[in-house]
């Protein structure tokens, strides 16, 4: 029964949707984008179920899928399928910024902005999937050691340019006690 | 990192109400119209372009007829074989091969495996066309095509087949004698051998069907 591709979709889907959406939320500019990566990213993991992991596997390997989905995006290699435009209106108001978010929205969002998009994507897989090293090697395909390497030099650029920035030093400390 | 997550649009815990909404629910059906993939395979880089992709699952026949190859890769000039997982995954270099040119190929990595390509129209290149074969025995033996564009850029390939490539792929643990007759493109002048919609093309049950 497990290998019924119809329930473990089900049962994936209902596991892990909220995680992908948070996932293409946090970095798609519209709601339209990101209920395409959702849409995309869930199409193709219905497609190929069976190359699926069992078990904690699956949420890594739907990241990863989801992150070649982004980038084939921001290429526009993305055909817009129109499969999740209730999706996306459900989506619209999380696009609106508050008055407190505008305020927020200071000079560490710009410098994060500014980043490359290597350093960006290993430290939000940090700080808002919350994936330790093992994890994101996984997602990203590479050794852990080449993820630590990676969110150390990130870590160091962020530092680097929040200095030159003049944003405090308290910047610096929470983000390189992190494990 | 905690300052980090300030940064972020969204926590996940914000979205537990849409993953049992509607929305959610009609997105889960609409993809489910369609069938999975009927087998396996392992993640590979994601191609998301105007792809014919064809299954032909025949239930052939095999016997221990194989010449053993060794090989795990092997090219020509007509034809690049490599083996990705649980399948030979071979890029058709020049389509106006001659057919020896690709058999050889096969057999170089142990898979008695012909490919005839056909002229046929542009949204049928690529498609597996018909697939036949032979041997004894009772495995079937999968093959699956695809059109993919030769660079990184974006490429319409029904538009612009000559900077595509044909790909098929073959299950490694084929046996017996394999036949599959592919869609290429057509030169000028060329009579194409589009299949007949109303008739199957002679010699396999999978052949064809929708390509998107």
């Amino acid at each position: 029964v497990d290998d019924d591709p119809t329930v473990r979709f089900e049962a994936l889907y209902a596991a892990t949707f909220t995680r992908m959406l948070g996932y293409a939320v946090r970095r798609c500019d519209s709601p339209d984008d990101a209920a395409d990566v959702v849409a995309e990213t869930f199409a193709i993991a219905w497609r190929r179920i069976d190359a699926v992991p069992h078990g904690d596997g699956a949420r890594l390997w739907l990241y990863r899928v989801a992150g070649n989905v982004l980038a084939n995006q921001r290429r526009g290699a993305l055909r817009r399928q129109g499969l999740a435009t209730a999706l996306a209106t459900q989506l619209a108001s999380l696009y609106e910024p508050s008055a407190e978010d505008r305020l927020a929205d200071g000079e560490l969002a710009r410098v994060f902005r500014e980043l490359p998009p290597d350093d960006r994507e290993v430290l939000s897989l940090v700080a808002w999937e919350g994936l330790d090293h093992g994890e994101i090697a996984t997602v990203l395909g590479c050794s852990r050691i080449t993820v630590r390497s990676r969110l150390h030099r990130a870590r160091k650029r962020l530092a680097r340019a929040l200095a030159t920035a003049g944003v405090t030093t308290r910047w610096l400390a929470t983000s390189r006690s992190t494990p | 990192m905690t300052d980090l997550r300030q940064l972020a649009r969204v926590d996940d815990a914000d979205l537990d109400g849409l993953a049992t909404g509607p929305a959610a629910g009609a997105l889960l059906a609409q993809l489910m119209t369609e069938p999975p993939e009927p087998r396996r395979r392992p993640l590979r880089r994601l191609v998301l372009v105007a792809t014919a992709a064809v299954v032909a699952l025949l239930a052939a026949v095999v016997g221990p007829s194989l010449v053993p190859g060794g090989a795990t890769s092997y090219a020509n000039s007509a034809v690049e074989i490599h083996r990705e997982g649980d399948f030979y995954v071979a890029r058709i270099k020049d389509p106006l091969a001659d057919g020896a040119r690709f058999a050889e190929a096969f057999r170089a990595v142990g898979l008695d495996v012909d490919i005839e390509l056909v002229p046929v129209s542009p949204k049928r290149v690529g498609m597996l066309l018909s697939s036949g074969g032979g041997g004894g025995g009772l495995r079937g033996s999968r093959a699956m095509t695809e059109v993919v564009p030769n660079g990184p850029e974006k490429v319409d390939c029904a538009l612009d087949p000559s900077r595509c490539s044909i790909i098929i792929k073959i299950d490694a643990d084929s046996s017996g004698w394999n036949r599959f007759k592919v869609g290429r493109p057509a030169q000028p002048g060329e009579a194409l051998q589009d299949p007949d919609p109303s008739g199957g093309p002679r010699g396999g049950d999978g052949a064809a069907g929708g390509g998107d």
